[in-house]
């Protein structure tokens, strides 16, 4: 039997150790609740992680929607603006490389080529506008594939006439050496036009090229209806006077294109001229060929002129810049060939100008229709002869008098 | 201040003013990113009572690019110590929708469009 001593004292034991479990009870319920409220607390953050992370995908999902778009009205722009006139090369590294290309407008340094067809004005005329549709574009189907495949960029065809850059949009090295063997390939290509034109009872048509390598502004200029990639600048002006002294066949190209040119070139002539415009006379070049890795020669037709019986009276004037000058020089034309005559006049005649001329019958009357020559070589100003020959070159022969020729070559 | 000059682009902090300024074209990849990004880090746990992000003359932004950005935003959001203010321009067509997008990380991101 327990004392009351000792069961008080068991008493006071069981109290303590009750408290004990009680505080013990109450830290765990008080850790418990602070563990929940952690877990809440992390359970939180992840969930705000989560809506972070799948609002960071759309943000960016819809960034690269916007990217898209706009890459999308970039290429369309891209498309419409050189399509056409660009090799598809050109176009996919436009579109590739988005930072080369502004359209609105900077300065390039660009090879210029202008090519033109020998009297096509005066033979356009002549045929039926049918004809003339399927003239040029024979021609200009055979030219823009050249073209195109190296990689030049057409800035404008204007009935014969194309005006292509080298060197923009996109820049290379070797644009004026692409320029020159293009050209040359130009050159080479008339002959399949020409067989096609024998076919079709066509004439046989010429063409002229001349190149040069200068600062342009490249861009798209018009108005807000029309806007189109082209260029503008003295230089191209430059390149339409050096185009303009080619004959048929020819390719000419300025001192600054020469000296651009690394690989070998076969030169003709070297010609000296004072195109309008240019303080300084310069220094053009014939260009027969290029070499390595082109290797393009063009091959000449050499004719040897057969001295007329008796010398054909001639009246002609001197065209300026689409224009025929005033004054009519009197002449006679001693020595012809299929192409070339040589020219008899009291008044010299500068080389290079061009030649409006009549042909006149014995009874003075003309002979219908214009004939269009340039003069190749005549004698300096110096010369104190009275009467001075002159070789020319025909650019374009109207149908009577080319029958009246084909009368005197034939024996 | 402290500043990333690259040829395509341009990132400069100044301190003083906490105006972070991004120019140029950003096309870089993803872990390109890590020195603006610890520039961007820098600032916000710098806890400035106002940040400025002027990107008018960013003209280009890919898509780790608006990651960066985005991540950026969300620390500062989460510091709860600093007002964002971003600075765009309407010339480049990815700002506007892109910028926008910007305040659904931050809802009390100020943003203004030139």
């Amino acid at each position: 039997m327990l004392t009351k001593k000792e069961l008080l004292a068991q008493l006071e034991t069981v109290r303590a150790e009750n408290q004990a479990l009680r505080q013990e009870r109450d830290d765990l319920e008080l850790l418990l609740e602070t563990m929940t409220r952690h877990s809440d607390t992390i359970t939180d953050e992840l969930q705000i992680e989560k809506d972070d992370l799948e609002l960071l995908l759309e943000v960016a999902t819809e960034h690269a929607d916007v990217l898209s778009e706009e890459l999308e009205n970039r290429a369309e722009l891209i498309y419409e603006t050189f399509g056409r006139y660009v090799n598809e090369d050109v176009v996919a590294s436009l579109l590739d490389s988005p930072d080369s290309l502004v359209l609105g407008g900077e300065k390039f340094k660009v090879s210029i080529l202008f090519s033109d067809l020998r009297g096509f004005t005066a033979l356009s005329e002549r045929l039926d506008p049918q004809e003339v549709v399927t003239f040029l574009n024979r021609y200009l189907e055979a030219m823009v594939n050249i073209i195109l495949d190296y990689y030049g960029t057409i800035i404008e065809i204007l009935g014969d006439g194309i005006m292509v850059i080298f060197g923009a949009p996109i820049k290379r090295e070797d644009d004026a050496e692409r320029a020159v063997a293009c050209a040359i390939d130009m050159q080479l290509a008339m002959n399949g036009v020409n067989e096609f034109h024998q076919e079709m009872e066509l004439p046989e048509v010429e063409m002229g090229i001349g190149i040069h390598t200068g600062e342009v502004v490249v861009g798209n200029i018009g108005s807000q209806r029309r806007t189109k990639y082209g260029a503008v600048g003295s230089d191209v002006n430059l390149t339409g006077r050096i185009e303009s002294y080619t004959i048929g066949g020819q390719l000419l190209i300025s001192e600054v294109t020469y000296q651009d040119i690394q690989t070998a070139l076969t030169i003709g002539q070297e010609i000296t001229v004072e195109p309008k415009g240019v303080k300084q006379p310069i220094t053009i070049y014939e260009v027969l060929g290029i070499g390595a890795p082109y290797n393009c020669y063009l091959s000449r037709d050499v004719e040897s002129l057969i001295a007329l019986d008796s010398a054909i009276p001639i009246r002609f004037t001197v065209l300026e810049e689409k224009f025929a000058g005033r004054a009519i020089i009197a002449g006679s034309l001693v020595k012809l060939s299929r192409r070339e005559a040589e020219i008899l006049t009291d008044t010299p005649v500068n080389t290079l100008t061009n030649l409006k001329i009549h042909v006149l019958q014995a009874d003075g009357e003309a002979v219908e229709g214009d004939l269009f020559a340039k003069v190749l070589e005549s004698p300096d100003d110096e010369s104190q002869a009275s009467v001075v020959p002159s070789l020319i070159r025909f650019m374009s022969i109207p149908p009577a008098i080319q029958t009246l020729f084909d009368g005197l070559l034939t024996p | 201040m402290t500043e990333i000059n690259h040829e395509d682009y341009q990132v400069i902090y100044d301190p003083d003013t906490a105006i972070i300024t991004c120019s140029g074209r950003f096309r870089l990849r993803g872990p390109e990113y890590a020195p603006i990004l610890a520039i961007l880090n820098q600032v916000a746990d710098a806890k400035p009572p106002a940040i400025t992000l002027d990107v008018r003359n960013l003209e280009f932004l890919n898509s780790s690019g608006i990651n960066t950005l985005s991540k950026f935003t969300i620390r500062v959001r989460k510091h709860a110590t600093s007002e964002m203010t971003v600075k765009g321009s309407s010339a480049f067509p990815w700002q506007k929708k892109s910028l926008t997008n910007l305040q659904r990380l931050l809802p009390s991101l100020q943003l203004e469009l030139e």
